[in-house]
């Protein structure tokens, strides 16, 4: 209540004096200031006259009289009545008194004790009702108390002990991971002599250096001995650097290996042991592709990576975190980066399955829209793993800024020509949004070898055009020229530009102009072209602008004898594979010279040396269950030498071999699970006095042993009704059984592509590790097949694109940053063990179960205590109406027992009343009785005067009972002893009341009700509800108190520290910062659909479409209005370690 | 509400049939006090005669009393607790209580016959007030009506019924909590 309506009920006590001095005062200062309460006032003062107008009767007759004279002695308005007792009135009364009033004085006592027993009644159930409420009150208290307590472990539950729990799983995990956790790569070169040294690096499986105790030792595995043991420096913290003592001395026969012992410094219990025996790798590799080579700003660059082991071929067993960027090429700064895990979901997170129901790994896909943090320029997309479980992979494309405003093309008359001839080449030109470039002016530019050209065939100046034509009705335009009569490298392209208002397009076409010069490179077979024994020499030719071109003609020698015919590879079926090379065997002779003479010119081979060493392997594809046998030829006899072979930096196989003639022949034996390229090595030992033996390469060269498992894949595109394009596909093994897939599914545009699309996903992981640009292979799925003719290829393909290690990096490197880049790639060993990186990868992955696990515990709990809380909450409602039903029971009974207490009071009011009247008049009569039967007894001398005297002590005994009823005289007369004797009943009865009124008994969470007074009116709030009701929750009422709840338990809601517990269990991260699982990659598909607006160049982008028992039916899309020839990328894998590809051109419309 | 104190200056007599002059001045004063005093005895005693006769009682027992009137420094007050214990020893009497009409039997009569010196919208609400009064407590009403007739502090009302100050305040609150119910 406010102030001022406080103050207004006291307004009337305030007008009778009532209040207390202060409050009066008080009061009166209020009423100076607030007119509510000054109206409130005027009110009362009108109760107050209304008051006084009731409490005053008019009396108007009456007067009061003065005495008069005579009347002076007349004191006494009210006397007593002139009594005139006769004898037998008295004995009239003594019969009365006796008799006659003892009647009514039974009834009245007896109606007395029936209200005092009606008191006691209502006290009883007074009492009961008190009990009642203080019982349910302590079971509610106890039951409450219950509830907290069951709070209290829940907030500990969730605040502390999971947490905590939490906590010191993932510090185990810790623990155990840094027992494992350590990974040591090691770079240098495998050629182990005295004097190299080793980088070592220490670092996590995240990548992070860490400390560690190193030892390095060269041990002989063959002799189980230990050869030396480099001394480590510390570059810095997980950087070291081991140096091979000068003074070591290597034996021919030394099966060496480099063991690398680290114990990690931090933590670390248990000593981590790398044994590198040989360049050992990392455990993946990836392939990465984008959509397109070419974008323009504004359009999606579409990704995707698959990684697999790198000998199986098969994809990880547990998930990889990937971890993309994009950069400017050049630059460090990523522009964008996308992380996720290798495990495939789709849109809706739903993990995607391959085959056998197990989720598809391995693969990672993504897309990014090419806004403003992409102008143009080229920009390399790379993909690494967290743990760097593979080497990072880049991929690189262009953002070219000018949108085709046209789309364009040419068609010459001829596939080639040749100086002197005449061209004619029809151009095009159609807007983007489909309508032709009609009648418009087209200016075409002839351009040979950096020289313009007139329609003649003249030179002229510099940009000087053709001429100047225009579109027909269809947008063509022809041109006609005539191409110059001497041509030299045959760089001829025509230059022509649409021109549409203010809009120019330019289109450039080459076209190919047959020279006769040709540049031929020569590649002995192991590197160097050995004297006095047959050599296989591999070569290629190439027109001067790199086109790999035909060759024919003869190998002469210097003498002009012509030796064999020699011509370059020929495959009518795939004339794509002929890419100029070929491969011809004869036996140099020393200090001959040797060239090779064709229409085009005359060719020089390398000189022949006499100490070099001729390795053969006849074929250069080698099935993996068959040895493979290596024929080493030299003009030097007595050649001590070491033909090793190795895969992805493992040492597959070693021979000696002691060339005690000029030729020999060794069988290698490799392992069957290492496939694709191999690298044969061979090393002579070198003793120079005074120096340690020395192992010298001095040949190599790459074989290629194909996989039996193999992919087919047929694609079928075919139109259907709509302007939509149907593509089956069929994917099969080597038997023609048909084998899950896991395919991307690739269409694009070839017009508005930017680029042809490269299918060589089996030659990237066959190849690449050796063979530069690997990825651009053309026809990869015929060169890895495995007809007589691909072999062939291949081997031409190996044998001049095969990287000869010890040429380059001895003598001539034509691109020696490459090469020496390619060089430390491959030095590098993985030391972490398979079985290592398993557990580590374990860890990480409890560590990830785990953290969802306390996720989805505390959610859990959280909940729970949650649902505790707003029981808790409900109950003390529920409680709470329960003690105020109680409470109000306890009222009605004690309204009731205040009842019968009145009823009573009044009764026995009046009855104390009458007591005080009977007794003393009892008492007056039994004494004159007493005194009347003495003196007639003693004065008039009756004859039986003891009757008297016994009337007359019966009487006085009878007074004597009455003085001791009533207090043996104790001023038994006086009228106000007498009411303070009722006054101290009736106080007594009242202290009754009021302890009737409180609890009886400390009761839990009751507070005790003062008792006003008897009478008072109960204060108004006790007799309105103390609460008000809101909803809660559906079937659960909430009651609010708006004021102190007389009866209300003690709060049991959630202790403070308990909500501060909570709050922080809700809001507070785990003391222990664990990286959050990264996200699934989502495979989206994307299908042109023509409703959506301009042709893009992707058509089609499935990045892992599963084709269940090998076979796809209904992948359709829509083509676009203006499609040019499509072209249909199929890149395929199997989980059993299966690689396909396949690239179709399909004319569209 | 105040009332005017009544002087106990006596005026000079005027001849020796009437009273002295202490003696006019205090049939003045009972004059002066007849409705209030009337009003006050017949709520108390129940019945107009017993008020009569107690006021007539009283008047003269003032009257015999009237050489030491001099020295009441409140008249008022005086002549109410004079009255009070004149009708007090009435009630005293077994013969007077045996007599007693039942309570408000002939008050209400007399409640009826008078008219209320007030506006005819409020003599409803004041024959219920009288009504009331009649069934307060006789503590709560004998305090309330020497207050508001009476005009007796409640200090003196407290002397004059032998209870603490304290026991009195309360009873004239809730008497004035009774009637303010009524008038709510």
């Amino acid at each position: 209540m406010d102030r001022c309506g406080q103050y207004r009920d006291q307004l009337l006590d305030y007008l009778y004096d009532l209040l207390e001095p202060e409050v009066q005062q008080s009061l009166s200062e209020h009423l100076n200031t607030c007119a509510l309460c000054q109206s409130g006032l005027a009110q009362a003062r009108q109760q107050q006259h209304l008051l006084a107008s009731a409490a005053r009767l008019s009396f108007p007759h009456f007067r009061f009289a003065a005495p008069q004279p005579n009347q002076a002695g007349r004191e006494r308005l009210i006397q007593l009545p002139n009594w005139r007792w006769g004898r037998w009135a008295a004995a009239a009364a003594i019969l009365l008194l006796v008799g006659g009033a003892s009647i009514p004085v039974v009834g009245v006592l007896q109606r007395h004790r029936q209200l005092e027993s009606s008191v006691e009644t209502a006290k009883a159930r007074h009492d009961q009702a008190i009990e009642s409420e203080a019982a349910v009150a302590r079971e509610f208290a106890a039951d409450l108390q219950k509830r907290r307590t069951e709070q209290a472990r829940l907030t500990e539950q969730v605040a502390v002990l999971l947490p905590r729990e939490h906590r010191e799983l993932l510090e185990s995990f810790d623990r155990e991971e840094k027992e494992h956790d350590l990974v040591v790569h090691l770079s240098g070169s495998d050629v182990i002599q005295p004097g190299s040294h080793f980088d070592i690096d220490t670092l996590d499986h995240r990548g992070r250096p860490v400390p560690a105790d190193l030892k390095v030792r060269l041990i002989d595995v063959a002799r189980n001995a230990v050869v030396a043991e480099p001394q480590v420096a510390e570059r810095r913290a997980g950087t070291y650097v081991a140096v091979v003592p000068p003074g070591m001395k290597l034996a021919p026969d030394m099966n060496l290996r480099v063991e690398v012992v680290a114990h990690r410094a931090e933590g670390a219990t248990v000593p981590v042991t790398a044994a590198v025996h040989t360049p050992s790798r990392s455990t993946y590799r990836t392939h990465l592709i984008t959509d397109r080579p070419v974008y323009h700003p504004g359009e999606t660059v579409r990704f995707r990576s698959l990684t697999l082991e790198r000998d199986s071929f098969a994809p990880p067993d547990g998930e990889l975190q990937l971890r993309y960027s994009v950069s400017r090429q050049g630059a460090n700064a990523a522009i964008l980066n996308i992380a996720g895990s290798s495990t495939a979901s789709d849109s809706q997170g739903t993990i995607l399955r391959g085959p056998g129901g197990k989720p598809l790994r391995g693969l990672g896909a993504g897309e990014f829209v090419l806004d403003g943090r992409f102008p143009e320029g080229e920009y390399v997309l790379t993909v690494r793993e967290a743990t760097n479980s593979f080497p990072a992979e880049q991929r690189v494309f262009r953002v070219r800024a000018d949108q085709d405003l046209f789309l364009k093309g040419a068609e010459f008359n001829q596939p080639s020509y040749s100086a002197g001839s005449d061209v004619v080449a029809n151009a095009w030109a159609v807007r983007v949004e489909g309508t032709a470039l009609t009648d418009r002016e087209a200016i075409a530019t002839l351009t040979i070898d950096g020289k313009t050209y007139d329609a003649q065939g003249k030179t002229v100046a510099n940009g000087q055009p053709l001429g100047k034509l225009r579109t027909d009705a269809e947008g063509k335009v022809k041109i006609a020229f005539r191409l110059p009569e001497r041509v030299d490298d045959g760089d001829a392209q025509l230059a022509i530009e649409f021109i549409d208002g203010n809009n120019r397009e330019s289109l450039i076409r080459r076209f190919p102009v047959n020279v006769l010069k040709r540049v031929v490179a020569f590649y002995p077979e192991g590197g160097t072209l050995a004297a006095g024994v047959t050599n296989r020499v591999y070569f290629d030719a190439r027109t001067p602008l790199g086109e790999p071109a035909a060759l024919r003609g003869h190998l002469v020698d210097d003498q002009g004898k012509v030796i064999l015919e020699v011509a370059t590879f020929h495959d009518p079926e795939h004339p794509r594979v002929e890419q100029g090379a070929g491969v011809f065997a004869f036996t140099p002779l020393a200090g001959r010279t040797y060239h090779l003479r064709t229409e085009n010119g005359k060719f020089d081979l390398p000189r022949a040396d006499f100490n070099a060493v001729a390795l053969s392997v006849p074929g250069g594809v080698v099935n993996p269950e068959q040895p493979v046998r290596v024929v080493l030829r030299s003009a030097r006899t007595n050649r001590s030498l070491w033909v090793t072979a190795s895969c992805r930096g493992q040492l597959l196989d070693h021979q000696h071999v002691v060339l005690q003639g000029q030729e020999a022949a060794v069988d290698l034996n490799l392992a069957p699970s290492s496939l694709g390229v191999a690298r044969i090595t061979v090393y002579e030992e070198r003793h120079a006095a005074g120096k340690p033996l020395e192992l010298v390469p001095v040949a190599e060269r790459l074989i290629h042993r194909p996989s039996p498992k193999r992919m087919k894949l047929a694609v079928t595109p075919q139109k259907l009704e709509g302007q939509k394009v149907g593509v089956g596909i069929r994917a099969s093994d080597e038997s023609g059984q048909p084998v899950d897939a896991i395919v991307l599914l690739h269409v694009v545009d070839t017009r508005s592509a930017g680029g042809k699309l490269d299918g060589a996903l089996p030659a990237h992981f066959l190849v690449s590790h050796e063979i530069r640009n690997a990825d651009e292979m053309e026809e990869a799925e015929f060169l890895l097949g495995d007809s007589a003719k691909a072999r062939e290829a291949l081997d031409l393909f190996l044998g001049t694109r095969g990287w000869r290690r010890f040429v380059e990096l001895e003598g001539e490197p034509r691109q020696p940053e490459n090469v020496r880049q390619d060089a430390q790639r491959f030095l590098v060993l993985d030391a972490l063990s398979v079985e290592d990186r398993k557990i580590v990868n374990q860890v990480e992955q409890k560590r990830r179960d785990e953290e969802t696990h306390f996720q989805q515990e505390q959610r859990k709990l959280t909940t729970a205590l949650a649902a505790e809380i707003r029981e808790v909450e409900n109950q003390k409602l529920r409680d709470d109406r329960e003690l105020v039903r109680l409470n109000q029971n306890v009222d009605e009974t004690r309204d009731e027992y205040r009842s019968a207490l009145v009823a009573f009071q009044d009764y026995d009011d009046w009855f104390q009343q009458l007591r005080r009247i009977l007794q003393p008049a009892l008492a007056v009569v039994l004494g004159l009785l007493a005194t009347l039967f003495l003196v007639v007894a003693v004065a008039r001398r009756v004859p039986r005067p003891v009757w008297y005297y016994g009337a007359s002590a019966t009487c006085a005994l009878l007074l004597a009972v009455v003085a001791l009823r009533s207090g043996l005289g104790n001023t038994f007369l006086s009228v106000d002893s007498v009411r303070t004797d009722d006054e101290t009943q009736f106080a007594a009865l009242k202290n009754e009341l009021s302890d009737a009124a409180q609890p009886r008994g400390p009761v839990p969470g009751i507070r005790p009700v003062p008792m006003m007074a008897m009478r008072v009116t109960p204060p108004a709030n006790l007799l309105r509800p103390a609460v008000e009701v809101a909803q809660v929750e559906p079937g659960v009422q909430r009651v609010e108190s708006k004021q102190p709840a007389r009866f209300r338990p003690e709060a049991p809601s959630l202790a403070l520290e308990d909500a501060k517990l909570l709050a922080a269990a809700h809001r507070a991260p785990p003391k222990v910062m664990v990286a959050p699982p990264a996200p699934q990659i989502m495979i989206r598909e994307y299908a042109y659909q023509r409703s959506l607006g301009n042709s893009p160049a992707t058509l089609y982008w499935h990045p892992a479409r599963v084709l269940p028992s090998g076979r796809l039916e209904s992948l359709t899309f829509d083509l676009p209005e203006l499609t040019g020839p499509i072209q249909i990328r199929v890149l395929a894998h199997t989980v059993d370690g299966r690689l396909g590809a396949a690239l179709v051109d399909w004319p569209g419309r | 509400m105040s009332k005017p104190r009544l002087s106990a200056v006596a005026q000079p007599a005027t001849n020796a049939a009437t009273p002295s002059p202490p003696g006019e001045a205090l049939l003045r004063a009972f004059d002066e006090l007849r409705d209030e005093l009337l009003s006050t005895l017949c709520y108390l005693l129940g019945n107009a005669h017993d008020a009569e006769d107690v006021a007539q009682e009283a008047y003269l027992r003032c009257l015999r009393s009237q050489e030491s009137l001099a020295e009441v420094e409140n008249l008022r007050a005086w002549i109410f607790r004079v009255s009070i214990n004149v009708a007090k020893d009435l009630q005293r009497s077994a013969w007077r209580r045996k007599a007693r009409a039942l309570p408000g039997g002939d008050l209400i009569a007399l409640l009826d016959a008078s008219a209320p010196p007030v506006e005819a919208e409020h003599r409803e609400t004041v024959k219920r007030v009288r009504e009331a009064l009649i069934h307060l407590r006789p503590e709560e009403r004998e305090v309330f009506l020497l207050r508001q007739n009476g005009d007796l502090t409640y200090e003196q009302i407290a002397e004059l019924s032998q209870r603490p100050v304290g026991t009195v305040k309360t009873q004239m609150r809730s008497a004035l909590q009774k009637l303010r119910e009524l008038l709510a």
